[in-house]
C-alpha cells in the first residue's frame, strides 16, 4: 500500500488535482444522493403504508337523492356502508383529514420538506388495521382508541416544533386539545400528523372551512323551519330549497376511507369490485400505491444522482488522463520491471491498483466532506424541525464502491497500454 | 567456498539473425547468422564498435527479443520454442539484468529494489527479506537496506543493482555496460565484485563492455562487427 501511495504522489499537485476531481464528483453524488435517501425513506412509509390497506375516495360525482356532498369530494355515510357491504371487504373505518392551521405561524410561510402538518381523524370503533402498519411506536403516553374525545396524538416532528409533551394541551381550530401521546421518529409521514378521534377532527375541518360552516348553519336553520307548522305554508321551491339545506350532515363530511380485506381475499380484485359496486368511488389498491410511490421515486432519484453521475464521469476523465501521463513518465520502470519477470498481467494489476487508490482517497474525501455539509446543513435547519438530508449506510458504502469502481474503471486502458510496451524499446528510452 | 568452472554449456546462440526494416528500402542485419557457445561460470566480455549487435545479442540472451530465425539455448533449453507467455518465468528464473543506468525503481526501497524480482515469483515475503539481505551483505550495501536509490552514489547503485539480477539465483548474469556511468576506481570494485561472485557461485557473467579493465578479467573476449562474430580472444 505505501508503495502504491509513493507512486501515486511522485507527481503530488498533479495527483492531489485529479484526486480533487473524484472528490468533488463524490461529495455531490453524497450531498445530492442523501437528499434523495431523505425522500426515498419518507415514500418507503409511504408505500407500506399504502400497500397495507385499499384507501378509497370520492370519484366521480353523482347527485344522491339531493346529498350535497354526493357530488363534493367528500364520500358519505351511505358510501361507507355500501363499502361494508361488499364481499371480501373486513373492514372499513372512515377518516377526516385536513391541515393543520398553526395559529402561531400566520403567514405559513418557509420551506416544507417531506408530509406537511396534517389532522388525521378517524372513526375509533371500526376495527381497521392496515396489514404493514398495525400500531405506530409511541415515544411517550398512548395512542388514540376507541371511546376517546377532545384528545390527541402527535407526530415527533410537530412535537418537537411545537415543544410539546404528553399531558400539554394544544390549540387547534380554536379549540383546546390534550396531548395524551407522542410518536417516536418514523423518518416518514406520521412524524407530521396529529391523530384525533373523527368527530373532533371534522369539527375541525368545518371551523377552517367557511362553506362547510355556512352549510351546517343553514341547515340548522332548515332542520328547524321542517320541524315549524307553518313550513306547509311554504312555497313548494321554498321548500325543496329548505329540504335540501336540511339534508347537510356532519357525518357525510368524510375525506377518506381505508378498507382492508378477509383472509384470503385478493386486495386487487377487491379494489376494483369496489369501484365497480359502490358509485362514485375512487380506490387506490396495494399495488396501485406500490406502481405510484415507485415511479415518483424513481423519476426523483434519476434527476437528483444522474446530476451527481455526470461529475463524477468527468473526474474520471481526470484519472484516466493522470494515469496515461504515469505511464509514460515509467516507461523505463515497466521495461524493468519485465526485464526481472513481471508478467502483462502483473503491470495491469499494479496500475489498476494505482488507479483504484485513486479513486478510492477521492472516495474517502468526497464521502467526509459531504457528510459533514450534510451534518451542517441539518443541524443550521434543525431548530425548523427540517431535516432534508440522510446519508444511509447504503449511500456511503455505494459512494465508496463506485468510487473505486471509477477508479479501477478508468485505469483500464492506461494499464492495457502499460502491459503492452515493448520492454526493450522502453529499456533504452531515457 | 570457490566454485570451479565447467565444461558445461549453458548459453547458446545457434545462427542468430535479427533484422529490422524501419522503412521499405532500409533494412538492417542487427544479428547476421551468428553462433556462440557460452560455458558455465564462465565470464565473457562482448565488445564491437556501435552497431556491432552488441545489445541486441545480450536482448536475445535475455530473452527480451525475439530473433528473426535462429536459436537461443539456454541450459539445454531452446528459448524461444517456449510459449510466449512463459517469458517472463523463465527470464526470472534463468537470468539477471545489470544495466548501465543502473534502472533501479526510486520510489522503492533499496532492499524493494532488489527483492522486486522476487515479488514476480511469488515468494513469500519474509522469506524475500531474508535472502535479500543476505545478498545485500555481499554486495556491502545492507546498512543501506531502507534507503532509497536517489541517496545512494552511482557505484553504490550498481552494487543494488547486481543484487537484483542475483537474487533468483538465476544461472546466467547479463550486464550491458555496467561501469559505464561510473569512474574508474568505482568502475573497477564493480567489476572485483562481479569476479569474486562469479567465482563464490559459479554463475555465467555475460558482460558488454568498452572498459578494458573487463576484458582483462574475462576468460574471453567476443568481438562483434555488423552483427557477426569478427574474432574470440
Amino acid at each position: 500500500m505505501f508503495e502504491i501511495l509513493r507512486n501515486m504522489f511522485r507527481r503530488k499537485l498533479r495527483t492531489t488535482l485529479t484526486i480533487f476531481g473524484i472528490v468533488i464528483g463524490i461529495l455531490a453524488l453524497v450531498v445530492l444522493g442523501s437528499l434523495a435517501e431523505k425522500m426515498n425513506l419518507m415514500m418507503k412509509g409511504g408505500e407500506k403504508f399504502l400497500t397495507g390497506q385499499i384507501s378509497v375516495s370520492s370519484g366521480a360525482p353523482s347527485n344522491e337523492g339531493g346529498n350535497p356532498f354526493a357530488s363534493s369530494g367528500f364520500l358519505t355515510q351511505d358510501k361507507i356502508r355500501q363499502i361494508e357491504k361488499v364481499n371480501g371487504v373486513k373492514a372499513v373505518q372512515a377518516g377526516v383529514e385536513t391541515p393543520y392551521v398553526d395559529p402561531d405561524k400566520k403567514d405559513g410561510g418557509g420551506i416544507s420538506f417531506g408530509a406537511p402538518p396534517t389532522i388525521m381523524g378517524s372513526d375509533l370503533n371500526s376495527t381497521f388495521e392496515n396489514v404493514n402498519w398495525k400500531t405506530l411506536a409511541m415515544k411517550s403516553g398512548r395512542m388514540i382508541t376507541r371511546g376517546d374525545k377532545g384528545v390527541v396524538v402527535v407526530g415527533s416532528d410537530i412535537a418537537t416544533d411545537k415543544k410539546l409533551y404528553t399531558n400539554d394541551t394544544m390549540k387547534i381550530g380554536g379549540k383546546d386539545f390534550k396531548v395524551i401521546g407522542v410518536l417516536e421518529k418514523t423518518m416518514t409521514g406520521p412524524d407530521s400528523y396529529i391523530f384525533m378521534e373523527l368527530g373532533d377532527s371534522r369539527e375541525v375541518l368545518i371551523t377552517q372551512n367557511p362553506t362547510l360552516k355556512d352549510l351546517r348553519d343553514k341547515s340548522t336553520s332548515a332542520k328547524k323551519t321542517l320541524a315549524d307548522p307553518s313550513f306547509k305554508y311554504l312555497s313548494p321551491e321554498v321548500q325543496a330549497q329548505i329540504k335540501q339545506a336540511a339534508n347537510f350532515n356532519d357525518e357525510d363530511i368524510i375525506t377518506g376511507a381505508s378498507v382492508s380485506w378477509k383472509d384470503g381475499v385478493d386486495p386487487e380484485k377487491l379494489s376494483k369490485d369496489i369501484k365497480d359496486k359502490v358509485q362514485g368511488v375512487k380506490t387506490l389498491s396495494p399495488a396501485d400505491g406500490k406502481k405510484m410511490i415507485q415511479s415518483i421515486s424513481v423519476l426523483m432519484n434519476a434527476v437528483i444522482v444522474g446530476s451527481a453521475l455526470i461529475a463524477l464521469v468527468v473526474g474520471s476523465l481526470s484519472v484516466i488522463n493522470t494515469m496515461i501521463m504515469s505511464v509514460s513518465e515509467r516507461k523505463r520502470e515497466i521495461g524493468v520491471k519485465k526485464a526481472v519477470g513481471a508478467h502483462d498481467r502483473h503491470i495491469i494489476k499494479e496500475y489498476l491498483i494505482e488507479s483504484s487508490a485513486i479513486g478510492l482517497l477521492g472516495g474517502l474525501l468526497g464521502l467526509g466532506i459531504g457528510s459533514l455539509i450534510v451534518f451542517s446543513i441539518n443541524k443550521m435547519t434543525e431548530s425548523s424541525n427540517i431535516q432534508v438530508f440522510q446519508v444511509t449506510p447504503r449511500l456511503a458504502i455505494g459512494a465508496l464502491i463506485f468510487s473505486i469502481t471509477l477508479g479501477a474503471v478508468a485505469g483500464l486502458y492506461p494499464a492495457w497500454h502499460a502491459a503492452r510496451i515493448n520492454p526493450v524499446a522502453a529499456l533504452k528510452e531515457e | 567456498m570457490v566454485k570451479k568452472k565447467t565444461d558445461n554449456i549453458i548459453l547458446q546462440a545457434k545462427n542468430l539473425k535479427k533484422t529490422y526494416k524501419p522503412s521499405k528500402e532500409n533494412i538492417v542485419h542487427a544479428l547476421n547468422n551468428l553462433s556462440l557457445d557460452i560455458k558455465e561460470g564462465e565470464i565473457v566480455a562482448i565488445m564491437g564498435p556501435s552497431g556491432s549487435g552488441k545489445s541486441t545479442l545480450l536482448n536475445m540472451f535475455g530473452i527480451l527479443d525475439k530473433p528473426t530465425s535462429g536459436k537461443v539455448v539456454i541450459d539445454k533449453k531452446d528459448i524461444y520454442k517456449e510459449r510466449k507467455s512463459e517469458y517472463p518465468q523463465i527470464r526470472s528464473e534463468m537470468v539477471g539484468f545489470i544495466f548501465q543506468q543502473y534502472n533501479l525503481i526510486p520510489t522503492l526501497t533499496v532492499l524493494e529494489n532488489v527483492t522486486l524480482p522476487l515479488r514476480y515469483s511469488r515468494v513469500k515475503k519474509g522469506s524475500a527479506k531474508r535472502r535479500a539481505l543476505k545478498i545485500l551483505e555481499e554486495v556491502g550495501m545492507k546498512e543501506r537496506a531502507k534507503s532509497r536509490p536517489t541517496q545512494l552514489s552511482g557505484g553504490q547503485q550498481q552494487r543494488v543493482a547486481i543484487a537484483r539480477a542475483l537474487i533468483n539465483n538465476p544461472a546466467i548474469i547479463l550486464a550491458d555496460e555496467p561501469t559505464g556511468n561510473l569512474d574508474t576506481k568505482t568502475g573497477d570494485e564493480i567489476i572485483e565484485m562481479m569476479v569474486r561472485l562469479n567465482k563464490k557461485t559459479g554463475q555465467t557473467f555475460v558482460i558488454v563492455t568498452h572498459n578494458p579493465d573487463v576484458t582483462r578479467i574475462a576468460d574471453r573476449v567476443i568481438h562483434l562487427r555488423d552483427g557477426k562474430l569478427e574474432k574470440i580472444r
